[in-house]
């Protein structure tokens, strides 16, 4: 069994069992690092998690251990003579184990896709459930009496259900982020399953929070009031309001990166952006340009769906479904790719 | 690393907000037109002037007529004072077909006015004319479209399904048209957006939610006065009427043909009003005061009214008659097109008569359907009886009853109220007065 250990660049390393205490060198960064044992011999220091196969291996010899009277008798199965089944199955070519392919971090802006192609179908059950919770709060608001006047079942019913939604958009949020998070680290594109631990998405819901109150609030208040109050809107008015949005987007797409990147909210303000923005050079058009859009058309289409949601309910919500799942696919492409680069460009 | 010069950002912050803050600075206001005590004073003596046949006043053109429904503005717009509304006896009454083939048959335009009166019999407009199995009549009452074959017992004209379409309009008041005309296009069309965003983006074509619609003209200005909210100006409105209502030809529009005789043609091309008379009269209108709110002034009326404007709010009467529309306050209306539903249709178009559809088949326009109707403003209400459009509802209570379609939920939580509460909120109308 391999001692699987994390050097402090980020690179994942592995060693014989034999190599235990003993020190070694990283063949990325070439520092010298320590290769812990697996049983921690001092707090602080623990082993790389085990892999489903080593879990496996671990169980089946804590089950022979358990059963020594299997083997002290031996009268056992295993040493009865083979039955003449037995005998035709042995000689029969046996599969080969499964192995579950490891993939390694993304080396093109192209296997960025497979992190989403992977986890579609959670994206497609986030993207179900919360254009079912969208309609059905849209819907039922407007039957809903004044507050100032209705009762307190009246609004405790609509009260929970928006809470709903909200603790729904947080996970698929969440699971959006672990895209990002898991680039940042240096690790391959697996299928991913949120953690039912509060903590997880609530402290990636916080950072999307302060991430859009760092900056683009104001730019998003901006152009609501230019939308209202600016009458019919000419060309110019359609540039002025792109224009607002792909600041908003940019910068918010940047700032959640770059309080990714070392797990700070301070690293919301636009110095830190800036800098960012230098490290990826080139590669900052991205964030720019692709990513408001790619942003900009799916929340126009999730208001032209609620539009026809009045008139046509099963074509409306059915539209808001796709809006949603392209919406959530299209964010972990750009999260994961963002965070891919950012690995490639370390912080100095 | 070392961050870029805060120059960069300054630059950027310029270039992101530069234009947008150009753009805010050249946003049209409320502007209100100044007036001349001259024009002014030029304009009250044509509004009240009663205009004839071959009139001097009317410079190269033929006076009134040929057809027409008043000899002057004053004869409909005078109740509590000259200016203000006009009872039933002054109701227009407007026709629209249903298709261009039954009209171009008949060779009358599509949509327009039933003249009232003419200058010789021989020009003098009546029903069987439009439709032959309709009364040999030129003003029919309220009464007696309901009487006409075809109609709804709930609805004052014969039905849609006709062939003919009739309807009626009751006259409405100037007071404060100067403040209506001077509210910019961009703030009512932030009442629309502000409907749409309150009501989950619903349609503004539905007759379930109170979410309307700004009437967009064909020069793209938004519509401002008409019961159908057909005209974007002051100036406008005052033109269509002396040419619809007195047959005084205007540059702004021409005075229409009788369509008892769809030959008729004009002795004298030119306008019976020059630009600068029309202005005169403009600038009277626009003189003319706001309505008030009289708010008793202590004891338990003043508390019943207090309460009555709250009880308004929280039925929902308010989600179209707002109180305050730009700098506006005291408006209680939307200024946008509301579908009332069936039994309140009115079709046909006070304007002058739309050319006929080149091809039937053709998706109909973005004008006013027959059922939506521009929110009156409630200043002045408890002054202007009768109401609704065509004066149908002789009290308060009655027209809050007759809403329909978009007006049905504030209707239903009004019937909700107990009686002490009705009473309130009727209370808070009377108190919205003439000047």
């Amino acid at each position: 069994m391999s001692i699987k250990f994390i050097c402090s660049c980020g690179k994942h390393l592995r060693a014989r069992d034999e190599m235990a205490a003993r020190r070694s060198m990283c063949p990325r960064c070439g520092a010298p690092v320590g290769i812990p044992s697996m049983r921690p011999t001092h707090a602080g220091t623990i082993a790389a998690p085990l892999t489903p196969q080593e879990r496996r291996r671990l169980n089946r010899e804590k089950q022979d251990r358990e059963e020594p009277d299997a083997v002290e008798t031996g009268i056992t199965s295993s040493l009865a003579l083979p039955t003449r089944s037995e005998a035709i199955l042995d000689k029969l070519p046996r599969p080969a184990p499964k192995v579950r392919r490891r993939r390694h971090l993304e080396q093109r802006w192209s296997q960025c896709l497979t992190y989403p192609i992977l986890n579609w179908k959670v994206f497609f059950c986030f993207a179900f459930v919360l254009s079912v919770f969208t309609a059905s709060l849209i819907l039922s608001f407007q039957k809903l009496p004044p507050f100032s006047e209705a009762t307190r079942e009246d609004w405790v019913v609509w009260l929970i259900a928006a809470g709903i939604l909200g603790v729904i958009a947080t996970y698929a949020y969440a699971t959006v982020e672990c895209a990002l998070a898991s680039a940042l680290a240096g690790q391959g594109p697996a299928p991913c399953w949120p953690s039912l631990r509060a903590a997880f998405p609530l402290k990636s819901a916080l950072r999307c929070l302060v991430c859009f109150l760092a900056g683009p609030v104001l730019l998003v208040a901006l152009a609501a009031y230019y939308w209202l109050y600016g009458g019919d809107l000419e060309a110019l008015d359609g540039l002025i309001l792109t224009e607002l949005g792909v600041f908003t987007v940019a910068y918010w797409f940047l700032s959640v990166v770059s309080t990714n990147e070392r797990n700070r909210l301070r690293d919301a303000n636009p110095m830190r952006v800036a800098q960012l923005v230098q490290r990826l050079s080139y590669r900052a058009v991205v964030p720019v340009l692709i990513a408001p859009a790619l942003v900009i058309p799916h929340v126009l289409g999730g208001l032209f769906a609620l539009n026809i949601l009045h008139q046509q309910f099963f074509s409306g919500w059915l539209l808001l479904t796709v809006c949603w799942w392209s919406g959530i696919f299209w964010a972990a492409f750009l999260f994961r790719l963002l965070g891919v680069w950012c690995y490639r460009a370390p912080l100095r | 690393m070392k961050g870029p010069h805060w120059g960069w950002y300054l630059l950027i912050g310029i270039v992101a907000l530069a234009p947008v803050g150009v753009r805010l600075w050249s946003w049209p206001g409320f502007k209100r037109q100044a007036l001349d005590p001259q024009m002014v004073q030029a304009g009250q003596t044509l509004f009240e002037h009663k205009w004839k046949a071959n009139d001097p006043l009317a410079g190269g053109g033929d006076g009134l007529g040929p057809v027409f429904n008043a000899a002057s503005c004053a004869e409909c717009h005078n109740q509590k004072g000259i200016g203000g509304a006009g009872g039933l006896a002054h109701n227009v009454t407007t026709y629209v077909f249903r298709n261009d083939g039954v009209a171009i048959g008949r060779g009358v335009p599509r949509e327009g006015v039933v003249h009232a009166r003419a200058v010789n019999d021989r020009l003098q407009e009546k029903l069987n004319q439009l439709q032959p199995d309709l009364p040999q009549t030129s003003q029919p009452s309220l009464s007696q479209l309901v009487s006409l074959s075809g109609s709804r017992r709930d609805n004052h004209c014969n039905t849609i399904q006709q062939d003919v379409h009739l309807s009626q309009r009751n006259t409405p008041a100037l007071w404060g048209a100067n403040l209506i005309d001077a509210i910019p296009d961009r703030m009512i069309i932030a009442n629309e957006r502000k409907e749409r965003l309150r009501w989950g983006m619903a349609p503004a074509k539905g007759e379930e939610l109170p979410v309307g619609r700004a009437l967009r003209l064909a020069d793209g200005r938004i519509g401002h006065f008409g019961w159908k909210a057909q005209s974007a100006s002051l100036s406008d409105f005052v033109q269509a009427a002396c040419a619809n209502e007195l047959g005084l030809g205007n540059p702004g529009q021409a005075q229409p043909r009788p369509f008892s005789i769809p030959s008729y043609s004009y002795k004298q091309p030119s306008s019976d009003l020059t630009l600068e008379q029309c202005d005169q009269i403009t600038s009277f209108v626009a003189s003319l005061p706001r309505p008030v709110e009289r708010l008793p002034e202590e004891g338990l009326m003043r508390n019943n009214t207090i309460e009555g404007k709250m009880l308004f709010s929280k039925i929902g009467c308010a989600d179209c008659h707002q109180p305050k529309v730009g700098d506006v306050d005291g408006l209680y209306s939307d200024l946008l097109l509301h579908d009332m539903g069936q039994p309140l249709e009115g079709g046909g178009s006070y304007n002058e008569p739309l050319p006929s559809r080149p091809d039937p088949n053709k998706p109909p326009s973005d004008g006013p359907n027959p059922g939506e109707w521009r929110t009156p403003p409630l200043w002045g209400v408890a002054d202007s009886a009768p109401y609704l459009h065509d004066g149908r509802a002789p009290t308060l209570e009655k027209a809050i009853e007759m809403h329909g379609g978009q007006g049905t939920r504030a209707a239903r939580n009004f019937a909700s109220l107990n009686k002490v509460q009705q009473d309130q909120v009727i209370a808070f109308l009377w108190t919205l007065r003439a000047p």
